[in-house]
């Protein structure tokens, strides 16, 4: 099974070629944007989750009615879990990507609206339930 | 359009100086990859010379910080484009009308003020999302429901400004027309408060909107004449019940008495929002391939003519329209009310009812779970935000969309007529009509019908974004020549809407530009916003 960072990566080289953005930006602008590593705490994955549920959980929660998730549904075709939560290897650089610049018609989100550090939080999250979510797989 | 920088040299640098002394160093952006995230990402021009990027952002938290920057913006002549949440996709997100201008970003004050759940009234600051807003009646058990956009990430005090509407009971709908007293930062600095704001020590800012005098609050709405930072909103206490009905009709033509009942229903506080359509529109996602034959009927050109439509629906014995109607009340209330409309909507031949959703408040998380009519219960959500989206049907999704939504006369004449305008227009320009004989009117705002036709944007054919432009523009201009026109639209095109509305050699705006003049005689809010430039900038306009 493909793991799902191997296909936002993906997704990103797919960005560079076609909608999404211009060639090269995706690149360019995941390494500029990759947030600084830092160890994921129990503190920062709850806030993390909370602000997962805040910010992300109306377009990529389970179930229909949530344009995220019903488009990864249609990209992966079954190959690995299209509600984020459910992944196991998501990559902190491309989710930084993602929020930053938006994809298709999920928009960006400034600093204002989720700052660099509460960003590193739903990374945390978001890149810390690898054993839970391979069940899945 | 795109404007030239009026800031005289130097003046940036020193604005953003004085900037990062009030809000800090953090809150002052200019980097790339920052003013990445203040271009609209639905833009219709995205990466052409037509867009219009911000130069800056700035983003006080407080009152006092907005005022600082306001009054330092005005000594230097620094445009600010103001944006509360910035998420008025579809209609221009955070990007400015004119080059050189600082966004002001007021995501940050995200106070919710006060919210009354006997008196049925919030004041909220412009950082705060309808999310936001639901979460907090959540947390706090109060019995109110908010009425809704289609986007639950939208700030409360900006889609009002911007004329948003929603899917509730009667001009709850209508969310400008539902505020009650705002707060204002003029372009000198100066705080204003409108309305029983403006009294102190007075309690009712959220009850009584017109205080006394002239009422101002409307050169505050979709313009550029202040910095709004705090609102107050009429809120619909929560009812016992919510109840829905569908009501479907044979022919085309029935759409005209349908009309005339539903409007009967409505404008006597039987019924609340009513939601046309027809088994031929086919929805956002769907759930199974469209009947090719169907298809092949929407592609022609201009939408074709509606007895093709009657002899489908007659073929597959579908009915032709079907009005979704909705209540909200007491239970033996609604039920009366819905037996009430039949009994009116009967009169029609050819009729036919069907049942559709009943759900108590507070809703509960399993019945908000089987129900589709999420924002009619007041929960904030973004499924609208499928459109145009990857799916299972849509392989090659867009970037995001744009609204040509021309106000309609709320009958079925009108609905007839603007099938048969706005198709031609589509044939005219050659491009795939987003209208048809199948389209129902939208009827968001309680007392005239709207048209929606999306545009799909995208951020790497700039073939189809000049196309959209193109079929967009011809539209605006044909419907003028039929007495239609946008009630909102993105920047890009607001000066040829504002230019529609041109009785009397366009002396809506001259007023408009009259009011800037003295309000703003620097010219420093928003230059553009609105069809509205200041006097500089007008002479370079054309």
């Amino acid at each position: 099974m493909k793991p799902l960072v191997n296909l936002l990566v993906l997704a990103l080289g797919t960005a560079a070629v076609g909608p999404g953005a211009t060639a090269g930006a995706a690149d360019a602008a995941a390494q500029a944007q990759a947030p600084v590593a830092q160890a994921a705490t129990p503190a920062s994955i709850e806030a993390g989750r909370q602000l997962y549920q805040r910010w992300c959980l109306s377009c990529h929660a389970a179930g229909p009615g949530h344009p995220g998730t019903t488009a990864l549904d249609a990209l992966y075709k079954g190959a690995v879990p299209s509600v984020l939560e459910q992944g196991t290897s998501l990559d902190a650089t491309a989710i930084a990507y993602f929020v930053r610049n938006g994809r298709s018609t999920m928009p960006t989100f400034r600093k204002s609206e989720i700052d660099d550090r509460e960003l590193d939080d739903i990374a945390a999250y978001l890149t810390a339930r690898k054993p839970k979510a391979a069940q899945h797989e | 359009m795109t404007t030239p920088m009026n800031n005289k040299p130097g003046a940036l640098a020193k604005a953003l100086a004085q900037f990062r002394k009030i809000v800090g160093d953090d809150w002052v952006l200019t980097g790339e990859q920052d003013m990445a995230t203040y271009r609209d990402p639905y833009s219709v021009v995205w990466d052409e010379a037509e867009e219009i990027r911000a130069v800056a952002a700035v983003a006080p938290e407080n009152v006092e910080q907005v005022q600082a920057i306001v009054r330092a913006a005005n000594e230097l002549g620094v445009y600010l484009y103001t944006i509360s949440t910035g998420k008025n996709l579809g209609y221009g997100g955070t990007a400015p009308n004119s080059a050189g201008n600082v966004v002001l970003d007021l995501k940050r004050m995200k106070r919710i003020i006060e919210v009354d759940d006997k008196r049925n009234f919030c004041i909220v600051e412009p950082g705060v999302s309808y999310m936001d807003l639901y979460r907090h009646l959540q947390e706090k058990g109060l019995k109110l429901i908010i009425d809704l956009p289609s986007n639950g990430m939208g700030g409360v005090m900006g889609n009002a400004l911007d004329h948003g509407v929603g899917y509730s009971h009667g001009f709850y709908r209508d969310h400008w027309g539902s505020h009650c007293g705002m707060e204002v930062v003029l372009p000198d600095g100066e705080l204003l408060r409108t309305g029983m704001a403006a009294v102190p020590g007075a309690t009712t800012w959220g009850d009584y909107r017109y205080g006394y005098g002239p009422f101002v609050d409307g050169i505050f709405s979709q313009a550029n004449f202040g910095v709004v930072t705090k609102m107050g909103f009429y809120l619909l206490p929560m009812p016992e019940h919510f109840l829905t009905a569908t009501v479907s009709v044979p022919r085309y033509e029935d759409i005209i008495p349908l009309v005339d009942i539903v409007n009967y229903l409505e404008d006597s506080n039987l019924i609340s929002f009513a939601r046309y359509g027809s088994p031929m529109e086919i929805p956002r996602v769907i759930s199974k391939e469209p009947d090719p034959e169907l298809l092949k009927l929407i592609a022609q050109p201009g939408g074709g003519q509606p007895e093709s439509y009657e002899a489908y629906a007659r073929k597959k014995g579908i009915p032709f329209w079907a009005v979704t109607l909705s209540f909200y009340g007491p239970k033996a209330t609604v039920a009366a009310n819905l037996d009430y409309a039949r009994q009116r909507l009967s009169a029609i031949p050819g009729a036919r009812f069907g049942d559709g959703e009943s759900v108590a408040f507070p809703v509960s998380p399993e019945a908000l779970a089987k129900s589709r009519s999420a924002s009619q219960l007041g929960v904030p959500n973004m499924a609208s935000f499928s459109l145009g989206s990857r799916n299972k049907f849509n392989a090659n999704p867009s970037d995001g969309h744009v609204w040509f939504s021309p106000v309609i006369p709320r009958t079925g004449q009108g609905v007839i007529d603007a099938h048969r305008v706005f198709g031609a227009a589509f044939k005219e320009v050659g491009y795939p009509s987003r209208i048809g004989p199948y389209n129902g009117p939208r009827s968001w705002m309680p007392r005239t019908f709207v048209f929606m036709m999306d545009f799909y944007t995208s951020r790497s054919d700039k073939a189809e974004n000049k196309r959209v432009k193109e079929a967009f523009e011809h539209l605006v201009r044909v419907g003028a020549q039929h007495g239609y026109t946008e009630y909102r639209t993105a920047p890009l095109f607001q000066d040829l809407v504002a230019s529609t509305y041109s009785f009397n050699d366009n002396a809506l705006l001259r007023f408009h530009e009259r009011l800037k003049d003295a309000i703003d005689p620097n010219g420093i809010l928003a230059p553009g916003r609105a069809g509205v430039w200041p006097r500089h900038l007008r002479k370079e306009k054309t």
